[in-house]
């Protein structure tokens, strides 16, 4: 399954992305020593390279913290200042946490509806633990718990979830259901205090509905995090118009989830052979140059998620780290005609300088050059003056673009138009969308021959 | 070994990262008996017991839930049926001042309440007593103590329950507690005043808990913490 990915993962490390990456990559799993691999090491970002890493990440407290420091582009962002802080510190700070391994099922549409009826969440005391406390020994075995992970791993209780439900409102606000009436992403659980709830997972951002199927992986477009939240505050009077505000300038397909503020929302990204990234994060907050930097950005997330009161099992986060790196889009794009051909050339005198990796993503660009709104990556919460050129796996899938999620189509992503005040087709209204302005200076046949190209990615 | 142009870049990168970032401040965990400074010329006797602060959270002080294990909010108003409830549910609920009074199920706004989370490790072979005389916040730039933060409501996670549960404070022989403590977080206002006006937001943090343990002084610190620059959305 991972064959070809594997060796286009090791071409990247061949043509250099960075030196830190580059010899990052090499570290061989269980040290976190800086030898070069021996001939007979797994490839970088293989199955087996990765199970390698496992006993590292899930038995070494020490390895864990310089995998965190390691991991972190920059100390001076509130993200990396808390992980500093609390991490790894062995028999202090977050590792001495409870590890927490809930108990929670999966929602289909009946049982929220159900709520509006004033019903008790429907939440059986009977459901095992999430996990049967064995470690997996293969890589099918960890992706089958990341999946479980995934799915059923509750971040937080979501009142707004449930009254969009109860309300009548779920499917403008994009909580969908597949053709059997499974909600991914909602879970009835009992909290850490014994409360019962529904909650949130990593799927309701990270899963889409498509032909009445689930599409694990693509962003979820249509969900309106905002709106639903706006919703909710509304429902209990008092609401603060500032906060109004923020919630209403989201729309559908971005969020905030940032440590700061709630300003600076962003396209939520598609999880497509992430083996293949460098880098994590918009901002490029995090080098992704072993699984333990996926691994450690899962952990930290649900544990700060959950207030900092419990942590997950190691394995669990671990689990769900090797589930995304399963995750590939199953849609095939569109072959290449003689026109995508021509933009083949096009991307690789254009684009392939910022876009050359195997994903389409490379290293981080200053966000001067790449002039698109700075605030995410000057911003305190996860800032490192720099953006991640976008990767561009199924990336014709993958409109609104930029990380501000602004502009509808590839077309207008190359269109000069879009630079100018009176241009109306914003995703957000009229006026100008600036930055990126890469290709948008080539002739109109170039600029269709790019889109045309970048369709069969 | 060989190290690389590359490999020494890293070295250098990671020596640079660990010289620039935030430190705890001294060692937060300490055995009862001891002081976070470690004071070695008044060192009281050793007490078997370790304390360690996992966590502190400081956003919302909410009011007190029902015993854990119940799944019906105190303030929210009984169910008319035992398969219903009010909707939607949370343990911390503050009902809106507005809120019709006749509402047999009023929604109410999220509260995130502030938390702090202590481990205690003992080694002896009795059980301790263990409580928490006060927590200190301390503004870390100016080393200043801004605020004490009351505590309440100690609570010990429970493997079988999977959750957190009412707990009497006292950590059997050769056994360990992992707890949570509802706290009053500070006045912000007023930290602010002891700060000649600055603003609390953006600035560093930390809190230094002082303990009795079977009696025996001793305290603790957690790692610094910063409170967020701008009032991020409410929590859910």
């Amino acid at each position: 399954m991972w064959a070809s990915q594997t060796v286009r993962a090791a071409a990247v490390c061949v043509v250099g992305l960075t030196g830190v990456a580059t010899a990052a990559s090499s570290m061989p799993a269980g040290s976190s020593t800086l030898d070069t691999p021996a001939a007979s090491d797994p490839a970088a970002w293989s199955d087996a390279w990765l199970l390698n890493h496992a006993p590292t990440y899930l038995d070494d407290a020490e390895a864990r913290r310089a995998a965190l420091e390691h991991s972190l582009a920059t100390p001076d962002n509130l993200y990396s200042a808390m992980r500093i802080s609390a991490y790894g510190r062995g028999r202090t700070g977050w590792d001495v946490l409870p590890a927490w391994n809930p108990s929670s099922q999966e929602l289909r549409v009946q049982d929220l509806v159900a709520l509006e009826t004033g019903n008790a969440v429907p939440y059986d005391p009977a459901t095992p633990r999430l996990w049967d406390g064995r470690r997996p020994e293969t890589m099918d075995g960890w992706v089958k718990l990341g999946r479980e992970v995934f799915f059923r791993f509750p971040l937080r209780p979501e009142p707004a979830a449930e009254l969009a439900f109860a309300s009548g409102t779920a499917d403008a606000f994009g909580l969908e259901h597949d053709r059997d009436g499974n909600v991914p992403g909602l879970v009835a659980y009992r909290d850490i205090d014994g409360a019962d709830q529904v909650g949130i997972t990593c799927a309701l951002c990270h899963t889409a509905i498509e032909d009445g199927r689930i599409v694990v992986g693509r962003a979820r477009r249509s969900l309106d995090y905002g709106a639903m939240r706006l919703a909710y505050e509304h429902s209990l009077g008092d609401l603060d118009p500032g906060l109004a505000a923020r919630m209403s300038s989201w729309g559908p397909g971005r969020a905030d989830i940032t440590e700061d503020d709630d300003q600076d929302p962003v396209a939520i990204p598609d999880l497509w052979r992430l083996r293949e990234l460098r880098n994590l994060t918009q901002a490029a907050t995090i080098v992704h140059d072993t699984p333990l930097a996926l691994a450690i950005r899962q952990e930290t997330q649900m544990l700060h998620a959950s207030g900092e009161r419990i942590r997950p099992p190691r394995e669990l986060a671990w689990a769900l780290a090797m589930y995304l790196y399963s995750l590939t889009p199953q849609t095939p794009a569109s072959q290449p005609t003689a026109l995508a051909r021509r933009g083949k050339a096009l991307f690789a005198s254009h684009c392939d300088r910022c876009h050359g990796d195997a994903s389409g993503s490379g290293r981080a660009i200053p966000a001067s050059r790449v002039g698109t709104d700075p605030a995410l990556a000057h911003g305190r919460a996860r800032g490192t003056g720099k953006y991640r050129p976008a990767p561009l796996v199924g990336v014709h899938k993958a409109a609104p673009y930029l990380h501000t999620g602004d502009v509808a189509s590839l077309e207008d992503l190359l269109d000069p138009a879009r630079l100018r005040p009176d241009f109306e087709r914003s995703v957000r209204g009229r006026g100008a969308i600036v930055g990126h302005e890469f290709g948008t200076d080539l002739p109109s046949r170039d600029r269709a021959a790019l889109a045309a190209w970048l369709r069969t990615l | 070994m060989k190290i690389s142009l590359p490999a020494l870049l890293i070295l250098a990168t990671l020596t640079a990262l660990a010289g620039c970032a935030p430190t705890v401040s001294g060692d937060p965990k300490v055995k009862g008996g001891e002081t976070a400074a470690g004071d070695e010329s008044d060192k009281p006797v050793e007490s078997p017991v370790e304390v360690a602060v996992g966590s502190v959270l400081l956003e919302s002080d909410c009011p007190d839930p029902p015993a854990p294990g119940s799944s019906i909010p105190a303030s929210t108003a009984p169910p008319a049926a035992p398969a219903k409830r009010a909707k939607p549910q949370s343990p911390s609920v503050v009902a809106p001042s507005e809120a019709p009074s006749d509402s047999p199920a009023p929604r109410r706004h999220r509260c995130q309440q502030s938390t702090l989370q202590l481990t205690f490790d003992n080694a002896g072979e009795a059980p301790a007593k263990v409580s928490v005389v006060e927590i200190k916040l301390r503004d870390v730039q100016t080393d200043q103590v801004v605020a004490t933060l009351p505590s309440r409501m100690p609570s010990k996670w429970s493997e079988a329950d999977n959750a957190y549960a009412k707990w009497d404070e006292r950590v059997a022989a050769t056994s360990s507690a992992r707890t949570s403590y509802r706290i009053k977080p500070p006045s912000w206002s007023a930290v602010e005043a002891k700060l000649e006006g600055k603003a609390s937001r953006g600035r560093t943090y930390d809190v230094e808990v002082s303990l009795e343990i079977d009696g025996v002084a001793t305290t603790a610190r957690s790692a610094e913490f910063t409170r967020p620059p701008v009032m991020p959305m409410p929590p859910t």
